[in-house]
């Protein structure tokens, strides 16, 4: 290993410690007025304060939930469990929800896992290509013959809460009263389609066909055919690859 | 004798441009402000398609564009990510960019990447590193790459190359260009001891194809103070005097504004970028004067 790949190693280690440290770098930064250590702090901070404030810029409902405060924490914690590993960074966030799943501080607010999952589908959708959509009056005979599938504009959140109304609270549409946690499970479906991204819950067979496709289970049962046309009407399927 | 500014694309003799902000998309469209170029991060429009791509194709129509990669880590001593340098060139063919530029930095460590422009000890051996990391970037997008000098915080026991020698080394090996940035020279010229103008004044003539400018944050680190490059504000008095010495000994260049925190209105930025203009015309008529 070069001299230099053993620096950028021991300083990658430094940035992502969560206690400052030196070591694997002591001797080799120079001091003067601020110490080698209040230097290396610079990158840290740096790295910390621009990563999470951008990652919070993907979560405006969340931040609306439990504060910008707790969101902010919870990144923190995030970008050094799980720093980024590309330099793209409009796609690093995507397992922050599956962060939340595990974060000890978030249990006493279940549901917003399953937000921050609706958020990041709305954000990569943001920068997805449109795909042709299978139209409604072809959707039912396409799946028959098994070259429907849910399309690539879409992304689906099941939830064991009410996901989409608490969505609509977040978003001003809904007033918080209006929903009850004890209201139940629901299924929402973010798409992407004529440039817009929009979330629609998904109730009844509709909900239950959109799980088993995203589940990849075959065959689909006989009785959910019926709603394939209502999936494809909310531009939710497209048709497998290689089928014309 | 003919005049030595570069003309860029539009034929402007003072080429200035600002970075495109993601806010400021409708106001460039619809307000069509007088400048040559914009420039964009090459990471944020590595995506399939959505309205950044949309944008940026509708802007690039009417306006030079500067690519300005900021995850290549240029000194990262495991090499290059293919992965990226694809990308990168697949974005340079899509878009046919009339300048394109990265760092002297690093920030990617096996499959960690570090969101900041991390510093380099400056010798022998990361003059080799580096002299191979952007002859294959070059190579691999068939372009010359200018390369920017970063803001700087700390410096190493290691480095035994003065920065400015280091970039002149690196350009006469590779036949890259270089990006000189007047702010992160005033800004790490401050913060580690150096001389600022003896700085510029060695960088090599011929090899500068743009200069940045932005606004520092001044911090106080328990009683000392340290400047940040936060790109947050207007540039500094002393940076301007800085970029008018430089263009004074270099003469005209590709001149960009960076804003990228606190963004303000597309105006403002447009009214930097004149502040740009003005000194690159003062600075013409004044070489003219001298060869009477």
């Amino acid at each position: 290993m070069s001299d230099l790949a053993r620096l950028q190693q021991a300083f990658t280690d430094a940035v992502l410690s969560p206690e400052e440290t030196l070591e694997g770098l002591a001797g080799m930064i120079e001091g003067g007025p601020l110490s080698p250590v209040q230097r290396l702090n610079v990158y840290r901070n740096n790295y910390r304060l621009g990563l999470t404030d951008g990652v919070a810029e993907i979560f405006p409902l969340v931040s609306a939930f439990v504060g910008s405060q707790f969101l902010k924490g919870a990144l923190r914690r995030y970008i050094l469990a799980e720093p980024p590993a590309e330099p793209m960074l409009h796609r690093y966030g995507a397992g922050f929800a599956a962060f939340l799943d595990d974060f000890e501080p978030a249990s006493g607010v279940p549901y917003i896992a399953d937000l921050a999952r609706i958020e990041w589908a709305v954000h990569e959708l943001q920068n997805a290509l449109e795909e042709p959509l299978l139209p409604p009056e072809d959707a039912e005979g396409a799946m028959r013959a098994g070259w429907a599938r849910l399309s690539s504009n879409m992304r689906l959140v099941v939830s064991a809460y009410p996901v989409v109304n608490l969505w609509m609270v977040g978003r001003g549409q809904l007033p918080p009263e209006a929903v009850r946690l004890e209201d139940g499970a629901q299924t929402a479906a973010v798409v992407l389609t004529g440039r817009q991204v929009r979330i629609l819950p998904l109730e009844g067979g509709l909900a239950k066909l959109a799980r088993c496709l995203h589940a990849g289970d075959q065959p689909v049962p006989e009785d959910l055919y019926a709603y394939a046309a209502g999936l494809a009407e909310r531009s939710l399927l497209s048709k497998r690859d290689g089928e014309s | 004798m003919t005049s030595p500014l570069p003309l860029s694309p539009s034929g402007s003799r003072t080429p200035v441009g600002v970075g495109l902000k993601s806010q400021h998309y409708q106001d460039v469209l619809q307000t069509s402000p007088a400048l040559t170029f914009f420039e964009v991060h090459a990471e944020n429009y590595m995506v399939p398609g959505g309205a950044h791509r949309r944008y940026l194709d509708a802007i690039s129509d009417k306006y030079a564009l500067s690519l300005h990669g900021v995850g290549m880590s240029l000194g990262s001593a495991e090499g290059l990510d293919e992965a990226h340098v694809r990308r990168f060139r697949a974005l340079v063919e899509d878009y046919r960019p009339w300048l394109i530029s990265e760092h002297l930095a690093w920030s990617r460590r096996g499959d960690t990447y570090l969101n900041d422009l991390l510093p380099l000890p400056l010798n022998a051996e990361s003059l080799e590193i580096v002299t191979r990391n952007v002859s294959h970037l070059q190579d691999a997008i068939g372009r010359r790459v200018l390369v920017e000098n970063p803001s700087a915080y700390l410096s190493f026991e290691t480095t035994d190359i003065p920065e400015v020698e280091f970039l002149s080394a690196l350009a006469d090996r590779t036949g890259c260009g270089l990006l000189l940035d007047v702010n992160n020279v005033f800004v790490s010229a401050t913060n580690m001891g150096w001389d600022a103008a003896a700085y510029l004044d060695a960088v090599p003539t011929a090899a500068v194809g743009e200069i940045h400018l932005a606004g520092h944050a001044l911090k106080d680190i328990d009683g000392v103070p340290l400047r940040i490059d936060d790109h947050g504000s207007r540039v500094a008095e002393d940076v301007w005097e800085l970029y008018r010495h430089t263009i004074a000994r270099l003469g005209a260049r590709p001149t960009l504004i960076e804003w990228d925190t606190n963004v303000p209105s597309l105006a403002t930025l447009v009214s930097e970028a004149g502040i740009a203009e003005g000194i690159m015309r003062q600075e013409a008529v004044a070489r003219e004067v001298d060869r009477v």
